[in-house]
C-alpha cells in the first residue's frame, strides 16, 4: 500500500516505530555521552562499592540455587502430593519486594525483634542478631528472588523429561551422579538465565541495601548524588554499573547462544515420576519444599498481617486508599503504554522486517538489565542541562517514560515469543487474501496474541507495583507523586515498621493476586497450543 | 538359557500391556519381535532394562534374578527409538560416560567398525542422524552388556543409512556374541538379522520360531500376511493359501484367469489376475497385458497350512 509521495505507509510506520524506540533509549545514549563528556576520576572509596555489591551477589545467588533448584527438581522429578499448590506457593514469594522481605527479617530477628522478646522471656536468654549485615541482606534477598532460579530451573527440568533420565539410568548412572551429570548440565543455561535475573535484581535493589548499609552502586548513585552532591562521581558509579550489566548480557547471551545447540537436541518427553519409598527421604523432600516457602511467604505475610492486626485502630485508610488509587493508576496507566508501545513496534518489526528495528528491539531488550537508578539519574541529567524540558521534572509522564524504557524489555520478551511462534504463512495468506496490514493485525496476529499480551501486561504491572529506586528518583525531586512502594520504604526507614507493613501487605496482597492470575493465564496457553 | 523371562505381567491404568509373557534367550542369540503398534513391544525392553517395573513375574540373567535390581545395577544396554546422545558432551565423552574402566582396544575395534573415529571430538549437533545412532550403539556395546535391547533403531534412517547401520549391528553383535532382544516393525529387517522371531499381539506372545520357519509356516493367516502378502485360492472346493511368488504362470492347467492390472515394481512386474470371481497376485519377470488370458500354477511344496 502506498500514499501519494510512492513511500510505502509500512516505510513510515517503520521509521516511527525505530524513532519511538530511539527516543525510548536516550537515557542510556545519554549517561555513555556524560561520562565521557565529563571530567570523571576514580576514586579510591569506589572499591567499596564493588567489594560490597559483588559479596551480596555471590552469597544471594548462592542462597537462590539452594532455594530454587532442589525444590525444582523435586517438584520435577517426585510424586509428590498437592504438588500444583506447591508449585504455586514457590513462585508467590515474587509477590514480596527484596526491600519489604529484608525490613520484615530485620524487624523479627533484630534487637528487640519477636525472636529476641521470645528467647528473653521464655529461656532468660540474649542472643542478638547483627542482622543488618550482607550475609543476612544475602539470605533475606534470596527468599524473594529465589523464584526466577526456581521457575527457570523447574521448565528446564520438565522438558528434559523422561528421555534422558532412562538413558543415563540405563548406562549405569545413580542418582546423585544423574543430577550432577545430567540434569544440571543440561538446564544449565535456563539455571544461568534464572540467576541473571536475580544478579540484575539485586542490582537494581536500593531500599533494602540502603536501610542495611550495604555499599551497592544504587545506594552509591543515591548517596553522591543527594547526600554528597557530587554529580560527576554519581555518573560515574553509573557508567561502571552499566559497563558491569553490559558484561553479564554478554556473559548471559554467550551461555545462550551455546545452550541453544544443545536445547535443539533435547527431544522433550513425559515425565513418569519416581516415588518416594523411604519415609524418612519423603519427610526430607517435604523440607526441602517447604523451607523456601515458610520463610520466602508464610512469614513475611504472617509478619505483616500481624503488625496489621495490632495496629489497625493507628492506620490512616484515607492515605492508604489514595496510595492504592496512585499505585494502581500508574502502573494500569504505565503497563498499557508499554504493551502498546511493545505491540506496535513489534508488528511493524515482523511486517516490515526493517534491520534498523531489530537492532533498535535488541538493545531495548537489555533495559530491563538496567537499574533504575542508571535510568532515573540519566533522566534528571537530561532535565537538568535543559530548561525547555525541565518543566516534566516530578510529572507523571516522566515516570511513565522511565517505567517504559526500564520494563518494555518484560513486554518484548513475553510477546515476541508469542509472535515467533505464529508461521509466517499466516500473514501471507492474509496478503493473498487482500487483507491490508491493519485488517491483517485485527483478524489474524492480535487474536493470536492476546493470551501473550495479557501476560505481559500483568508482568509489567507487577514490577511497576514493586518499583522502588526510579520511582524514588524522579518523585525526590518534587516529592508530589506518592505510591505503596515508597511509603513503605520511608515508613520502614524511619523504623515505623508496624506502618510500613500495612503499604507492604496492600503490595504483596495485588501482586499475589497478579501472580495467580499469569498462572492461569500460562496454563491456559500451554493447554491452546 | 542364559535369559529367561518368567509369566511377567505389566498393566498401565488397570489395562493389561503384557499378560503372563516368558521368553528364554541363548547366550549370543539375536530376538526379534514384532507385532503391530501397541502391541507391547517396546514395554518387553522396558521392563527387561527396569525402566518400568513389572506387576507379576521373574526375569533372570545367567541364573540370576535381576527384576527386582534398579536400572543402573543390571547390565542391560539400551538403544532407545531416537537414541539421544547428551547434547552437552562430545562423542568421545557420551561414549565413555559413566565408565571408570573400559577395555581400549574393544573401543578401537568398535569405532572402526562404525567408521565413527573421526568425530570423536564433534558435540552431538555437529553429526549426522546415522552417525548419532552409531555412537549410541558404540556407547551401549562398549559396556559388555549382558543383554543389548534395540528399540526401532533404523527409525529415521535412510536406506542407505539403514542398510550399512543393519549389517554393522549384525557384524558386532556375532563378533562380540553380545545376547541381543531387537524390537522392530519392519519385518524384513527382521527376517534378515535375527535368530528367532517372536510375534507379540495385544501383549500376548502368539509365537517364537526361526526366521524361515516364521516366513514358510506361519501359525496363522495374520502372521502370514505380517511378513508378505498371501493369495487365497479356492481349488477344488478348498481355500489354498500361498504367497504371491508361489504362484507362476503356465501353459496349461486347470487355473486360468484374466489380467486385471499390470505395476511395474523395478525388480519385477505384479501381476493382478481375476480367477472366476477371486483375485490373486503374482510376480512375472515380463509386462502382461491388461485383459490377456493365462494359466497359473501354484507351487504345491510351499503352500501355507494354518
Amino acid at each position: 500500500m502506498k500514499n501519494l509521495n510512492g513511500i510505502s505507509n509500512l516505510s513510515i510506520l517503520s521509521i516511527l516505530a525505530s524513532i519511538l524506540g530511539i527516543i525510548i533509549l536516550i537515557p542510556i545514549i545519554f549517561i555513555i555521552y556524560e561520562n565521557f563528556a565529563s571530567n570523571l576520576e576514580f576514586k579510591q572509596s569506589f572499591l567499596n562499592y564493588f567489594y560490597d555489591t559483588f559479596h551480596l551477589i555471590l552469597l544471594t545467588s548462592f542462597f537462590c540455587i539452594i532455594f530454587g533448584i532442589i525444590p525444582a527438581w523435586i517438584i520435577t522429578f517426585l510424586k509428590i502430593k498437592y504438588k500444583f499448590f506447591f508449585d504455586l506457593l514457590l513462585v508467590l514469594p515474587l509477590a514480596i519486594p527484596g526491600y519489604v522481605m529484608a525490613f520484615i527479617y530485620s524487624d523479627l530477628l533484630g534487637y528487640g525483634g519477636v525472636i529476641d522478646f521470645f528467647l528473653e522471656k521464655k529461656f532468660n536468654q540474649v542472643i542478638s542478631f547483627d542482622v543488618l549485615s550482607i550475609n543476612w541482606l544475602s539470605l533475606f534477598l534470596s527468599f524473594s528472588l529465589f523464584p526466577y532460579v526456581y521457575s527457570t530451573a523447574r521448565v528446564s527440568f520438565s522438558l528434559i523429561g523422561n528421555t534422558y533420565i532412562n538413558l543415563s539410568e540405563s548406562l549405569g548412572v545413580n542418582t546423585m551422579s544423574k543430577i550432577f551429570k545430567v540434569i544440571i548440565p543440561l538446564s544449565l543455561s535456563a539455571i544461568v538465565s534464572g540467576l541473571f535475573l536475580v544478579i540484575m535484581e539485586i542490582l537494581n535493589e536500593y531500599g533494602a541495601a540502603e536501610y542495611f548499609g550495604i555499599k551497592t552502586f544504587s545506594v552509591g548513585i543515591f548517596k553522591y548524588w543527594w547526600a554528597l552532591n557530587d554529580k560527576n562521581s554519581s555518573i560515574f558509579l553509573s557508567f561502571i554499573l552499566l559497563i558491569i550489566v553490559l558484561v553479564l548480557i554478554f556473559l548471559n547471551n554467550f551461555f545462550k547462544k551455546n545452550e541453544n545447540k544443545i536445547q535443539y537436541h533435547i527431544k522433550s518427553s513425559s515425565i513418569i515420576l519416581k516415588k518416594i519409598k523411604n519415609p524418612f527421604s519423603k519427610f526430607f523432600a517435604y523440607v526441602v519444599i517447604g523451607v523456601p516457602i515458610v520463610f520466602g511467604l508464610f512469614v513475611p505475610l504472617l509478619s505483616m498481617t500481624n503488625n496489621v492486626i495490632k495496629n489497625f485502630s493507628k492506620f490512616d485508610f484515607t492515605e492508604l486508599s489514595n496510595l492504592i488509587q496512585n499505585s494502581l493508576s500508574i502502573s494500569i496507566t504505565a503497563s498499557f503504554i508499554i504493551v502498546a508501545i511493545t505491540l506496535f513496534i513489534l508488528i511493524i518489526k515482523r511486517y516490515s522486517n526493517s534491520n534498523l528495528l531489530k537492532f533498535i528491539i535488541k538493545i531495548l531488550s537489555a533495559g530491563y538489565a538496567i537499574p533504575g537508578a542508571i535510568i532515573g539519574l540519566s533522566i534528571m541529567l537530561i532535565l537538568q542541562q535543559n530548561s525547555f524540558i525541565s518543566v516534566l521534572m516530578g510529572t507523571t509522564f516522566l515516570l511513565i517514560y522511565a517505567y517504559v524504557f526500564r520494563f518494555i524489555a518484560v513486554a518484548i520478551f513475553t510477546i515476541d515469543n508469542n509472535l515467533k511462534k505464529q508461521p509466517y504463512e499466516f500473514d501471507k495468506l492474509a496478503d493473498s487474501l487482500k487483507l491490508n496490514n491493519l485488517k491483517k493485525f485485527i483478524k489474524i496476529n492480535l487474536p493470536l496474541s492476546l493470551n501473550s499480551i495479557i501476560i505481559a501486561f500483568l508482568i509489567v504491572f507487577i514490577d511497576i507495583m514493586k518499583e522502588l529506586p526510579l520511582t524514588l528518583i524522579l518523585r525526590k525531586s518534587t516529592g508530589k507523586f506518592n505510591t505503596l512502594a515508597i511509603e513503605a520504604y520511608n515508613k520502614a526507614k524511619n523504623e515505623e515498621l508496624a506502618n510500613s507493613s500495612l503499604y507492604s501487605l496492600t503490595i504483596v496482597l495485588i501482586c499475589i493476586i497478579m501472580i495467580i492470575v499469569v498462572n492461569i493465564f500460562l496454563k491456559r496457553k500451554k493447554h491452546v497450543h | 538359557m542364559f535369559i529367561k523371562i518368567d509369566k511377567i505381567t505389566k498393566k498401565f491404568d488397570e489395562i493389561f500391556c503384557l499378560k503372563n509373557f516368558s521368553m528364554s534367550i541363548k547366550k549370543g542369540e539375536i530376538i526379534s519381535i514384532i507385532g503391530p503398534s501397541g502391541s507391547g513391544k517396546s514395554t518387553i525392553l522396558k521392563c527387561i532394562s527396569g525402566i518400568c517395573k513389572i506387576d507379576k513375574g521373574k526375569i533372570s540373567i545367567n541364573n540370576k534374578r535381576v527384576d527386582n535390581l534398579p536400572v543402573n545395577k543390571r547390565n542391560i544396554s539400551y538403544v532407545f527409538q531416537e537414541s539421544p546422545l547428551f547434547p552437552h558432551l562430545n562423542v568421545k565423552k557420551n561414549i565413555l560416560f559413566n565408565l571408570k574402566k573400559y577395555d581400549k582396544e574393544k573401543l578401537f575395534f568398535l569405532l572402526k567398525k562404525t567408521k565413527i573415529e573421526n568425530i570423536q571430538n564433534k558435540y552431538p549437533y555437529q553429526i549426522s542422524g546415522g552417525e548419532n545412532q552409531r555412537v549410541a550403539l558404540v556407547r551401549s556395546l562398549i559396556r559388555n552388556p549382558d543383554l543389548f535391547l534395540l528399540d526401532e533403531p533404523f527409525n529415521n534412517l535412510d536406506n542407505s543409512n539403514k542398510n550399512q547401520l543393519k549389517k554393522i549391528i549384525i557384524d558386532i553383535i556375532k563378533e562380540t556374541n553380545t545376547t541381543t532382544i531387537f524390537v522392530n516393525h519392519e519385518t524384513q529387517d527382521s527376517l534378515e538379522i535375527s535368530d528367532k522371531i517372536l510375534i507379540l499381539i495385544n501383549g500376548e506372545k502368539k509365537t517364537i520360531d526361526t526366521p524361515f520357519n516364521i516366513y514358510n509356516k506361519p501359525k496363522s493367516l495374520k502372521i502370514a500376511k505380517m511378513f508378505g502378502e498371501v493369495n487365497e485360492l479356492l481349488i477344488d472346493n478348498k481355500k489354498v493359501y500361498f504367497r504371491i511368488q508361489n504362484l507362476i504362470i503356465t501353459r496349461k492347467s486347470s487355473i486360468k484367469g484374466r489380467v486385471i492390472e499390470s505395476k511395474f515394481m523395478g525388480h519385477f512386474y505384479k501381476i493382478t489376475v481375476r480367477v472366476d470371481t477371486q483375485f490373486v497376485n503374482l510376480l512375472s519377470k515380463k509386462n502382461i497385458k491388461k485383459n490377456e488370458i493365462i494359466y497359473l500354477k501354484v507351487i504345491k511344496d510351499n503352500q501355507l497350512h494354518f
